[in-house]
């Protein structure tokens, strides 16, 4: 029984991570394929690690799965944060699907004065 | 208080992560958890009465449910973005008002409407959030704080404040 609900949970993280990898090449530019890629591979990922935690049951392989869960669900939306507002700054615009209304950022953006010499 | 609360997390998560029983564990993990304990505990807990109210525990955990729904939703309509041909998305930027004042909470909404359906957090101001919104159907500020986060940012205001 413990081994059918760990193969589920395996096969959807491991589905889930495949979807997230493929969004990476689909999507047009850096902001959708982050968007894609931080939620398909963060919900791959913590099935995955709930799947070695059904496995192996409350064992320390089992908690240390637990601990990576929560600091997984705590790290993986901050790092995409600090990519998009790394791209965001360097002057990246959204992609606009073309023949489509244009929809502007609701401020301009403090960009960063870099020195130019 | 400051102290005493620094100290029980710490520790907690070291027994959590070495999982024994030993006496040596436990003299090792309450030496590291002091010392820890002893340079950065004034600084962290930034209203300590509020760990001893058990209401925000109770809303913490239903906003754990609103988030895991959201989250599981998101990823299959994000299945479905990714492989619909030629990608059904409108992406845009939009900006929505933010009342959370205290920044753990302000850090578990931007993670929260990053993991949620269709958004994601690119900037963060004093008042406002920055929202990439990968189909967008409104602009208006108001309306677009509705749709993406009114629940999850009203519970979470009744846990941080």
């Amino acid at each position: 029984m413990i081994d059918i609900i760990f193969y589920i949970f395996m096969s959807i993280g491991l589905c889930f991570i495949f979807l997230g990898c493929l969004g990476l090449l689909r999507m047009p530019d850096v902001y959708c394929r982050l968007q894609a890629s931080t939620k398909c591979v963060t919900l791959g990922t913590g099935s995955v690690l709930l799947a070695t935690l059904i496995k192996t049951g409350f064992s320390a392989i089992g908690m240390k799965a637990l601990v990576c869960l929560v600091f997984l669900f705590l790290n993986s939306p901050t790092a995409a944060h600090a990519l998009a507002k790394a791209a965001d700054i360097s002057g990246i615009k959204v992609w606009e699907k073309p023949g489509d209304e244009k929809i502007y950022p609701a401020k301009p953006r403090p960009t960063v004065e870099t020195d130019k010499e | 208080m400051n102290y005493i609360i620094v100290f029980i997390l710490l520790f907690g998560i070291w027994k959590i992560i070495t999982w024994s029983n030993d006496t040596g564990n436990y003299i090792a993990g309450i030496l590291v958890s002091l010392f820890i304990t002893i340079i950065y505990g004034r600084e962290f807990p930034y209203h300590p009465e509020h760990t001893l109210q058990p209401r925000r525990y109770l809303a913490f955990i239903k906003f754990l449910f609103v988030f895991l729904y959201q989250m599981i939703k998101a990823n299959f309509i994000m299945a479905y973005r990714i492989l619909s041909p030629g990608p059904p998305i409108k992406p845009g930027v939009v900006k929505i008002p933010l009342h959370l004042k205290s920044p753990l909470g302000r850090i578990i909404l931007a993670n929260s409407i990053t993991l949620a359906p269709g958004t994601f957090t690119m900037d963060i101001t004093e008042d406002y959030l920055y929202v990439h919104w990968i189909y967008v159907v409104t602009t208006d500020p108001v309306k677009a704080e509705e749709m993406i986060c009114g629940k999850s940012q009203k519970i979470l205001k009744e846990v941080f404040e």
